[in-house]
This record gives C-alpha cells, sequence and structure tokens, in this order.
C-alpha cells in the first residue's frame, strides 16, 4: 500500500490513454519482418496445399467433369468436386444461397470455383489441375451493365428510393441538365492474398487460420460446407496484409476449401492464393452506371434530382444489396435535395461477384452527385464551390426544418461540412489559387491546371441493423496485466491500438499493460464484420463495457474492505484510490484474485438510435455522419493525357480523435486509394467474359511517385461527435477514400480551360490519361 | 528444367547448339522468369550468362562503345562516358521496370525478350547501334532494327547469342533522347516509345537523323520518312510537322483495345516532336536529363 | 459444345518443377553461411521462406511488381520473387531478419516507426529493405526517394510517411 497523496495520484496521466498518437501496437514487428501472417504460420508436419481450378467459361453447363488423370499426378492427395461437400454448396455472405463453393453443373463467371486439388505442393496440385477434362456446353453470356440493362438482368427488382414530387420539381424548374457517368470498378491488391490454414482436430472440430474481416462468417461458412455445428469451428485472425471489404466475404471460398480438404484428407491444409487467381476468384468494387436528371435555378440551388443507379453485381449477390443500397443513401453526399428519386438496378453478369470495398457504393453515389454539381456550375458559369455551399445541408447549430431531410427521410442533425469547407478553402487558399491558375492557363498552351474542393458526408452504422452489435472479453491475470480480446479484427487499421487505448484508458492503466490477442470466434461469439468504419466504435465500447464490469466488481470489492460506498472508489493513473488510501492497481489485483473476485468479463454493445424500414426505404439508417473535404490540384499534358496531382489539402473530421497518428494514417491512405480508382486503376473484360487486367503488370495501383508533390493534412480540430460515442470520436477507415474526389473534380476543370470553361467535358471513372486525353479532343473539336 | 551457368560465351553456344529441348538464355530474368511463372514459357535449360566475363563489360575504344549483353540499365547509368554520349541510351535502359528491375534487367535480354514494347530498342536502333552474335559458325553483326522481325521473334539461329552492343562515337554537335509514354491501363509496358538521334552541322543544318518506334507495331520501326524530313532542314517547325507526321504514319499498332490504337497514332507524333526537341537541344550542347 | 481444360490451370512450370534437376547452393544470408539444394526452378524467395523459415519476405504479386519481396543481394535491391535462386551462389543475401531486431533497431527501422510508415504490414520489409539501398544511393531530394521508391507498393497509402521517414535518415 502506498501513502496517500492528499493532492491526488502521483502521475498526472497514464501512459498511452485515448487520444495519444501513439504507433501501430504491432510496429516494432512489421519493421523487423516479425509480425505473422497466415502463410507465415509454422504449420505442423504433413500440412497439404490446395490449389483451385477455375472454369474457363463466362457462363456454360459443366456437361462433364473427368478428374481422372487429375487424381492420378504426382503429389496429388485427393481432388475436391461439389460431390464430396458433406454440408451445403454455398458459401454466400446472406442468406441467398446463389455462392456455391464449387460449380455444380452450371458455371457463371471465367474464375469460378470448379474443384480443387489437394497435393503435397501447390506446384504439384496447380500441374495436375491441367489434366482435368472439362467438357462445357457454352450459355449466352452478360459482361456489360448495357449488356444487363438491356436484358433486364436484375438480381431483384428494382429498389426506390423517393421523397417528393420529383417529376413535378424537375418540370417547374429554371433550368434542367441531365447526363450520364460511367464508373469503373476497382480490385482490392491487398498485399497479402487471401488465405487460409485449416487443422483438423478431434470429433468435428476444425480449426482455421486465415486472413479475414469476418471471422464468424468463416465460421458460420466452414460449419455449413462441413455439416457440422457451429461450435465445432473455431476461427481465428492474428492479423491481414490489407483487407478493403475484400476480405469482407471473400475469404470464405478458400477458407472453405481448406477446411473441406482437411476433412476429407485429414490432415491440415492450407490455401493461398496467388496473385493472377486472387484476381480472377475475386469479385471487386461495383462498376455503375448513373444516368441523372436536375432541375435547378439560376443561383445553382438544385430543385429535383432523378436519378438511375446500373449496378453490376456480378454472378451473384453477396454484399450487392446493401452495397447498392448505400449508394443510394449517398447519392445526395453533403447536399439537401428538395425532391428526389434514387432507382437503382441490381445488375446480374456473368462476372465475378462484385463485394465490399472501402466505402461499400457511397463512393460510387457521391461521385456522381459532385459530377452533377459540377455539371450545374460549369452551366451556370458559377465556382462549383459556391454551388456547393449553396446546398449545403443545414447546419447543426443553425437547424433548419427545411434543409435537413434526406432522400430516406432521415434528418441530419450533425452537419458541420459547412465550417469544414470554410476553413479548408481559407488554408488551401482556393480562391486565389483558382484565381491564379486561370490566369496561368490562358497564358499556358500544352499543361493545363485544374482544382476542385470537394466534400465528403458518410453515415456511419451497418445498414442492416441488427449488425450495429459487439463483443469483447478482458481477462486481468492475477499479476496485473491484461488480456484483451474483441470481435473485430485488424488490417493495418490500428483497430486494436485504438481499443487498447480504450481499455488502458477506462482501467487508468498504462497501455503496455495491455495484451492484444488474435481475433477468434472461441472467445467473443457472433461478432459483425470488421466494416462499415464501424470497428472502434462498436469494438471499443464493447470493450469499455467489459472493463467497467471488471471495474464495478473491484470498486465493490475495495469499498466493501475499506468501509466506504463504492461510489468513493476512484481508479487514479496506476492505483486506485479508496476513502483517503491509494492501493496500486496491481496491490488491488492481487487482493481482489485472494478475495475469490471474477477477474475476467464479457462487454457487449449494440448501437442506439438505428432503425431503417427497407420496404419504405424510410428510418435513420445511420448513427451519425463523418464530414471531410479535400482541395485537390492537378496538371495534365493536353496533347498526351498524361496527369500529376501538385498539391493537395485536406481536413478531416474524426470527432475527438482516439489517436490522430491512426486517424491521419488512414484519412492519407484513403485518399491515395480514392485517387487510385478514380485516376488510374482500370479493370477491363474481353467480350467473353475474361478479366483482361489480372496482373500487376497491367493493373496499376498508385505508386509512391503519385502521391500529391504537397499534400497538407489536418484533422478538424473542432470536431466533436455529437452522438455519445466511444470518447465522441467518429469513425475515419472509409470517409477519407472520397477524398479523392477532388482529384477527379480538379482533371475535369484542367480539360474545361480548354474550351475557356465554356462546358464540362464528358468524363468517366477512372479518368485515364487515355480518357483524358479524348475528353480534350471532344471538346477541341466542339 | 536444368540450370547451367558457363564462364564462356564458346561454352553457352555450345550448351544451346547441343540443347534438343527449347533452352533459353537467363540474363537479369525480369523477363524471362514472369514468362516461365505464368507458363508462357517452358525451357528445358535456363542457361545463365551472367558469369561471363565478356558480356559484363562496357569497353570504349576509338570513341564507341562495345556494351556486354549482360549489363544492366543500373551499371549503364554507372558508366560515366557512356552517360554523357548517349544519354538517351541510359535514360531508356533505365525506364524498364523500377529500381529493383534496373539492377537486374540487361540490355540484351530487354532486345531478346522480343517484345515491341522493349524501352532499350527503339534508343539503340536511334543511335545506329550494331549487335554482335556469336554461334556456332564464329561471330557476325547485324543493326539492331534486324534483329526482332516479329512479337518474340528474332533473327538468330540455332545455337546463336547475343555477345554485344556496338554502338559508335556520339556525333560531334550531335544529340540523342529517348521518351515513352504508358497510360496506366495498358496490357503492355510502352503504348509508345520514340528514340531520336541527330546531327548537326556549324549552321545548325540536320546532317544525320535516326528516329525509331517502340509498341507501335509489331516490332520497333526504324521511321525513315521522320529522318528524311530532318535531314537537310535546320529542324523548323515544318520539318518537324512532317517528322511527327511520318512517326503516326508509320504506326501500325496490334490491337484496337478501347481506342488506344487512334491513342497511340496520336502520342507517336505528339513523342516524336518532344524527342527530337530534346535531342536537338543536346546537340546544342545543351544539358539536362528528361527523367 | 467445347472441351478444353480450366484456362488458368498452370500446369506447365509446375511440371518442369517436378521434373527440375536439383542444383546445391552456398551463400551467405545474414552474415550467417548457408548451404541448401533446391530445384533448378526455384525463386530465391521461396528458399528464403520455405527452407530457410525466414518468413519476414513476403510475397505479395510473386511477379516482380509490388515490391514486398525485396531482399539486398550484394548491396543491390532484388526482387526475390523473380530471382532464381541458382544464379545466386556465392552470393551476399541481406533479409530483414538481418536489419534489426527489436531491441537493436537500425535507424531506417526506427524512422519507420517514428513516422508511422507503416499500416497492414505486409509491405514494410520490403519498403525498409529498399530504403536502406536507395539510402546507400544517397537521394539528393525527396523527388529521388518518391521515384527511387515507386518499386515497392504500399497498398494502404502510407507513402507521405515513408518518405518522410527515409528522408529523416537520409538526412533531407
Amino acid at each position: 500500500m502506498i501513502k496517500m497523496q492528499k493532492q491526488g495520484p502521483n502521475r498526472a496521466r497514464i501512459s498511452g490513454g485515448v487520444a495519444e498518437a501513439l504507433h501501430h501496437d504491432s510496429a516494432v514487428k512489421h519493421v523487423t519482418g516479425g509480425a505473422l501472417y497466415v502463410d507465415d504460420i509454422a504449420t505442423p508436419p504433413g500440412t497439404l496445399e490446395v490449389y483451385i481450378a477455375m472454369s474457363a467459361r463466362a457462363h456454360a453447363r459443366v456437361i462433364r467433369l473427368n478428374v481422372d488423370a487429375v487424381r492420378a499426378a504426382p503429389g496429388v492427395i485427393c481432388v475436391l468436386t461439389a460431390a464430396d461437400i458433406p454440408g451445403g454448396n454455398d458459401i454466400s455472405p446472406t442468406p441467398t444461397e446463389d455462392d456455391p463453393l464449387l460449380a455444380d453443373g452450371l458455371v457463371q463467371y471465367v474464375g469460378q470455383a470448379l474443384f480443387a486439388v489437394v497435393a503435397v505442393t501447390v506446384q504439384q496440385a496447380r500441374a495436375a489441375a491441367k489434366l482435368a477434362r472439362v467438357d462445357y456446353e457454352e450459355l449466352p453470356a452478360i459482361i456489360t451493365v448495357n449488356q444487363a440493362l438491356a436484358a433486364r438482368s436484375y438480381l431483384e427488382a428494382p429498389y426506390v428510393m423517393q421523397r417528393g414530387d420529383v417529376e413535378a420539381a424537375i418540370a417547374a424548374a429554371p433550368r434542367r441538365l441531365s447526363g450520364r457517368m460511367e464508373i469503373g470498378g476497382q480490385e482490392h491488391f491487398y498485399l497479402e492474398g487471401q488465405a487460409a490454414l485449416a487443422v483438423p482436430g478431434e470429433d468435428d472440430d476444425m480449426g482455421i487460420y486465415c486472413s479475414s474481416q469476418h471471422p464468424s462468417e468463416i465460421q458460420h461458412t466452414v460449419a455449413h460446407v462441413l455439416g457440422v455445428a457451429r461450435h465445432a469451428v473455431t476461427v481465428e485472425v492474428r492479423r491481414m496484409g490489407g483487407g478493403f471489404g475484400g476480405k469482407e466475404s471473400q475469404g470464405n471460398l478458400p477458407a472453405a476449401v481448406a477446411a473441406l480438404a482437411a476433412r476429407i484428407a485429414r490432415r491440415p491444409v492450407k490455401c493461398v492464393y496467388d496473385r493472377d487467381d486472387d484476381f480472377l476468384l475475386t469479385g471487386k468494387r461495383h462498376d455503375f452506371r448513373v444516368d441523372y436528371n436536375v432541375g435547378f435555378d439560376d443561383h445553382g440551388m438544385i430543385l429535383g434530382l432523378d436519378v438511375m443507379h446500373a449496378v453490376r453485381c456480378g454472378m451473384s449477390f453477396d454484399l450487392s444489396q446493401p452495397i447498392a443500397d448505400r449508394a443510394m443513401l449517398h447519392a445526395d453526399n453533403c447536399y439537401y435535395l428538395p425532391a428526389a428519386r434514387i432507382t437503382s438496378y441490381r445488375l446480374k453478369t456473368h462476372t465475378q461477384s462484385n463485394t465490399a470495398f472501402r466505402g461499400f457504393g457511397g463512393p460510387q453515389g457521391m461521385v456522381a452527385m459532385e459530377r452533377i454539381i459540377d455539371e450545374v456550375a460549369a452551366t451556370l458559369a458559377l465556382d462549383p464551390l459556391e454551388v456547393r455551399r449553396r446546398n449545403f445541408y443545414a447546419h447543426r447549430d443553425r437547424p433548419d426544418e427545411a434543409r435537413a431531410v434526406t432522400p430516406f427521410h432521415m434528418r441530419v442533425e450533425d452537419c458541420i461540412i459547412d465550417d469544414i469547407v470554410a476553413e479548408l478553402s481559407e488554408t488551401a487558399e482556393y480562391q486565389r489559387r483558382r484565381a491564379d491558375i486561370r490566369a496561368w492557363n490562358s497564358s499556358s498552351a500544352i499543361i493545363k491546371r485544374g482544382i476542385a474542393l470537394t466534400p465528403v458526408r458518410f453515415g456511419i452504422s451497418f445498414t442492416k441493423t441488427f449488425l450495429n452489435q459487439a463483443g469483447a472479453l478482458i481477462h486481468i491475470y492475477s499479476d496485473g496485466s491484461i488480456h484483451l480480446n474483441h470481435g473485430g479484427t485488424e488490417m493495418g487499421q490500428g483497430l486494436n491500438t485504438k481499443i487498447a487505448q480504450v481499455v488502458a484508458e477506462a482501467f487508468q492503466v498504462d497501455y503496455a499493460r495491455v495484451k492484444i490477442t488474435a481475433t477468434t470466434t472461441g472467445k467473443v461469439p457472433n461478432t459483425s464484420a470488421t466494416a462499415a468504419s464501424s470497428g472502434a466504435d462498436l469494438n471499443g465500447m464493447a470493450a469499455r463495457n467489459a472493463a467497467e464490469t471488471i471495474k464495478g466488481r473491484l470498486a465493490s470489492f475495495v469499498a466493501e474492505r475499506e468501509g466506504v460506498s463504492a461510489n468513493d472508489v476512484q481508479f487514479w493513473p496506476g492505483c486506485v484510490a479508496v476513502g483517503g488510501r491509494v492501493f496500486t492497481f496491481d496491490e488491488v489485483i492481487k487482493d481482489a484474485h485472494m478475495a475469490r473476485v471474477s477477474l475476467s468479463a464479457t462487454g457487449f454493445y449494440a448501437t442506439p438510435k438505428v432503425q431503417w424500414d427497407r420496404e419504405a426505404a424510410r428510418g435513420r439508417p445511420f448513427y451519425y455522419f463523418a464530414y471531410g473535404a479535400a482541395v485537390s490540384e492537378v496538371a495534365i499534358d493536353t496533347l498526351t493525357g498524361e496527369n500529376r496531382i501538385l498539391r493537395t489539402d485536406i481536413l478531416h473530421d474524426v470527432g475527438r480523435s482516439l489517436n490522430p497518428a491512426i486517424d491521419k494514417g488512414q484519412i492519407e491512405g484513403g485518399f491515395v486509394q480514392g485517387a487510385g480508382w478514380l485516376t488510374m486503376e482500370e479493370l477491363v473484360w474481353d467480350e467473353k467474359g475474361r478479366l483482361l487486367t489480372h496482373a500487376p503488370s497491367t493493373y496499376k495501383i498508385p505508386a509512391c511517385s503519385d502521391r500529391p508533390g504537397i499534400l497538407n493534412l489536418a484533422l478538424y480540430d473542432r470536431g466533436v461527435n455529437s452522438e455519445d460515442t466511444i470518447y465522441r470520436s467518429k469513425a475515419v477507415g472509409e470517409p477519407p477514400l472520397m477524398l479523392g474526389i477532388s482529384v477527379f473534380a480538379a482533371l475535369a476543370d484542367a480539360v474545361a480551360s480548354v474550351a475557356d470553361y465554356q462546358l464540362l467535358p464528358q468524363l468517366d471513372v477512372p479518368a485515364t490519361p487515355e480518357r483524358i486525353l479524348m475528353a480534350v479532343m471532344r471538346i477541341q473539336t466542339g | 528444367m536444368r540450370y547451367e551457368a558457363p564462364e564462356s560465351v564458346e561454352k553457352a553456344c555450345q550448351l544451346l547448339a547441343d540443347d534438343v529441348g527449347h533452352a533459353r538464355i537467363l540474363a537479369g530474368g525480369t523477363d524471362l522468369l514472369v514468362q516461365i511463372k505464368t507458363d508462357v514459357l517452358d525451357p528445358s535449360l535456363l542457361i545463365d550468362i551472367k558469369k561471363i566475363q565478356e558480356l559484363r563489360e562496357i569497353n570504349t575504344g576509338s570513341g564507341g562503345f562495345r556494351i556486354g549483353a549482360a549489363v544492366t540499365g543500373a551499371e549503364l547509368k554507372e558508366h560515366d562516358g557512356l552517360r554523357a554520349a548517349w544519354p538517351g541510351i541510359v535514360e531508356a535502359a533505365n525506364l524498364i521496370g523500377s529500381t529493383q528491375v534496373q539492377g537486374r534487367a540487361t540490355l540484351g535480354g530487354n532486345l531478346c525478350n522480343g517484345s515491341p514494347a522493349a524501352d532499350s530498342v527503339p534508343a539503340l536502333i536511334a543511335a545506329g547501334a550494331k549487335v554482335v552474335i556469336a554461334g556456332p559458325n564464329g561471330r557476325r553483326e547485324l543493326p539492331v532494327e534486324d534483329i526482332m522481325v516479329g512479337v518474340r521473334k528474332l533473327a538468330l539461329t540455332k545455337g546463336e547469342l547475343i555477345v554485344s552492343f556496338i554502338v559508335p562515337p556520339r556525333p560531334k554537335q550531335g544529340g540523342d533522347a529517348y521518351l515513352r509514354f504508358i497510360p496506366r491501363t495498358e496490357m503492355d509496358i510502352a503504348v509508345v516509345g520514340c528514340g531520336v538521334s541527330l546531327q548537326l552541322d556549324a549552321d545548325g543544318t540536320c546532317t544525320f537523323a535516326r528516329l525509331a518506334l517502340g509498341a507501335v507495331a509489331e516490332r520497333p520501326l526504324l521511321v525513315g520518312d521522320a529522318a528524311k524530313a530532318l535531314i537537310g532542314s535546320k529542324l523548323d517547325a515544318k520539318a518537324v510537322d512532317v517528322a511527327a507526321a511520318a512517326a503516326s504514319a508509320a504506326c501500325r499498332p496490334i490491337d484496337d483495345k478501347r481506342g488506344t490504337k487512334a491513342f497511340r497514332i496520336k502520342v507517336a507524333a505528339v513523342l516524336a516532336r518532344r524527342t527530337i526537341q530534346i535531342a536537338l537541344d543536346r546537340a546544342h550542347g545543351k544539358t539536362g536529363t528528361t527523367h | 459444345m467445347m472441351v478444353e481444360t480450366p484456362t488458368t490451370a498452370k500446369g506447365s512450370h509446375a511440371d518442369a518443377v517436378a521434373t527440375a534437376s536439383v542444383v546445391a547452393l552456398a551463400f551467405s544470408i545474414n552474415g550467417r553461411h548457408c548451404a541448401v539444394e533446391t530445384v533448378a526452378t526455384a525463386m530465391l524467395l521461396d528458399v528464403i521462406r520455405d527452407q530457410l523459415g525466414l518468413t519476414g519476405t513476403k510475397k505479395g504479386c510473386d511477379l516482380g511488381a509490388c515490391g514486398a519481396c525485396t531482399v539486398l543481394a550484394d548491396g543491390r535491391r532484388v526482387k526475390s520473387c523473380l530471382a532464381l535462386a541458382a544464379s545466386y551462389d556465392g552470393a551476399d543475401i541481406t533479409t530483414i531478419e538481418g536489419i534489426g531486431t527489436p531491441d537493436r533497431l537500425h535507424p531506417l527501422q526506427a524512422a519507420f516507426i517514428r513516422h508511422d510508415a507503416l499500416q497492414c504490414g505486409y509491405c514494410t520489409p520490403g519498403q525498409i529493405l529498399s530504403g536502406i539501398a536507395l539510402l546507400a544511393e544517397k537521394p539528393k531530394d525527396i523527388a529521388a526517394i518518391r521515384e527511387g521508391m515507386s518499386g515497392n507498393l504500399c497498398r494502404c497509402g502510407a507513402y507521405p510517411n515513408i518518405v518522410a521517414a527515409i528522408a529523416e535518415v537520409a538526412g533531407l
């Protein structure tokens, strides 16, 4: 026991609490090569490897699949086909049952898993796979958005969100314009490909080590495929080498194949995709066609907007329904629309089943809205920023019922975009630079510059309300060390670091005392994916609740012993103060253990307030919104279309940051990834549905030399979440991706300079050099 | 597959001649190993030539250069004499991939890979470089532009191996340059590459010119009409216009993916113009690099 | 009716693997002498990871484009996924495990931590080895760092911090 210090605790602050800019918890392991990913785990002796053989046809009946020669090949242990699956042949992440593990008589994209070869080495498995004889009967294939629209190839009935009389509003508007934009998809290109290791145990037990954002779903899928109860399957994820949404549902296939192989071969089996196969097997960001018809007045105020989203979903639902929904929920971005209708077509095509990708449909909805604003501004010869500001939702502190309701009938109560945009346009000198650029362009014949400021408002919560729940587990061992587990997964976003900070803060102990452990379904069950930017919001709250439970027990124990009320017990940095005495944390833990007080607790959290009536397209799908804005300046070469980001300034709202270093990393990284999607990452399929850009030599993601010459980034320092989130922070994973839209808008501005800003050129996503050059040529020829 | 690392040209030729399957030469391996990994190639024998000293050296003599076929882009960059005389060649060789790749990719490999988009090839053609070939019947020389006869097709016979490149001395009042363009989406590496070499006389009239294009046809092209337009002119706007138009006219792109054909033809003229300008600046003694 | 095998099954390389001759190699790895026998077709990356058990070197694209597998061979950076192991007989190889340890970090490793120059960490070992080689080349400015690091992709987009970490150690 330490003697009471009358003024308070012996230290003012714990080390590593909330709001400290701690480095990533695995940073030392990462820089020394000590961090283990699935393919780095030392495998048990006798571990086999599996190769997934894929369909060569976009749409065909498999008349005959003869794998006799495959079975006889050197090193092959067994060959798995649909007939070998003891449970259900379905790995779909939603109850749509349209994603077979292995194709059963029908293939629906080039790259679909057809059979799997289990061998001593994956090289042997791959060699053997080539010996299969597959007879296809080709069926008509639908590849593109336009083909699917024409064929009315819908996964489900078109879905509409509407508020107000759109036709009347547009008809009555003084001005109108309409247009179309094509928006390409995006390959995740996580540097660590999909990977899973299945280790069979006794009874029906199966242990899975994998690279997944959604361990619970891997558990459910593996149990379903093996035909066993979920309690037989334990899934562990220590970390991912990048996820970005691509490991939300796409990890089901390798895990289920490895588990099936392990069950049949009765040995551990590893399934690691090589890069080409990963491109061919897995879904990507959805590509869209957006058609729009907008009515507005002479000041650029939007009066009515009718938008059509045509969404290429691929061969199955996967997560397409909530993704396409979210695109609609962000079709307004930051702008109040007095009358709006968004109609969404979910198109079935014979291509990879598109899936979650950072932003989850939001970016596609938003980039189209920003394009509309730019066109309205160009039509009126107004500064696009001015048009943006005029149309913003009512400010949080200046409520205006008339300008606060979204097309899905939710009241926006926390809008601070005016403040962010005002501050950013000031610090980035938007007006001066815009004028300078226009002057510069008039004297530069070949190189043209462009600038744009675009805002982001991103809704936080899973739109499927039941997913907004999380669990955590904390043990305090008798030496005072803390073991922390929660349902979220670590993919580089620093989630574990943040949650450990939350727990350290709750107990008022140093961060170093908290050990973060691998996510496992055996410790925290029935979790949601680490997705929708919700990781820290949900798991932070759950972990804090677990900590509060233990603190309550400790307080009761100490209070009773000291003869005071539990309310008089305080957790001070590294110690517990009670009735004029102070005990070290270690002492309290040791004593509590001796006194038979439980030092382990679970915590649970369910997001309040959210409710969503999907059928009526009304409600409050989001707990709150995250805001941000970026100004980008670009230069284009009007003879080749080559372009460069010269400077980007970002101001982003993370509420009260849990960890400013990690949040800044997320913002920079999101921006880079968004700019990559919008400018250089291009997916091309041929008419047979074969993905041509299936390797890094043909699919280009941003490199070090592609980042802006100048990047100024600041967190919005007045940020505080209006809602009672974990320490009033805001989610940060996805919103910054859409800051990249400023680059796209700036490129369009640069092209517009060629025709002296008389019109805004048609420009699709991604704005590759080729597209930019074609846009320049189009407006030069009028 | 067997692996051999001979230490002489003769031994390498012998291995090539004796192999009954399909032997391949391994230099830097940056293209070959990708092709082996992705099943484009399945050689019976890999002959690693990095241990043959003659192939690793850059020799200067009588003002020109003899560059071993296994010299890497990074090694070219470290050679002050070559960098001063033929900056276009050095820059082209250092556009092959990232820094890690430049440390391995070789001039000989870039040519023998047989890709129409090979970056160093148009620069070598523009410079008037020749190739020394060793084979069972001794050695022979061919101009660089005659080596590649089609996509992945070379004018080499069984048992032949490229030993070195002979690059002439830099002409007085001469200059060379190489530029390329890569839209992010392209299936190949460069979409258009352009190499130019020029010589001026005392009053600034062009007395010698060569212009070569990469990635616009089934093999790199020497565009004679472009040279014709430049020789005898003072490289005025009109002459350059004609040369650029000749560059466009020479293009016969092999694919037409999403407007790329039109794009290549347009960009070829733009690049030709810009490359001529850099070569001209260098001929005038203006230094400075393009990258 | 079409008859064919799956287009994406990669057979012949693996066939070659099965019939490849074995080569005996000796090289120095992180200062330690090491002798291995491997097939002639083996890549340096696979020898390092699978035979030597040094898993700090990562397999990203396995086609020489992403840089996650970067190691140093005789001081030069090499993408080990596209380096035939047989041609590195006698070489001096350095992997991330030979750069520093948690209690004795190399200055660039320390700078990466200080600048938060990593997120998921998968590209980090390759970035550090590439950065160490670049430092030896004495980059003259930030542009040279950006250009010199363009062979190492970071999908998390930690580029600003990666450049800052290298610049700090370079004294720029």
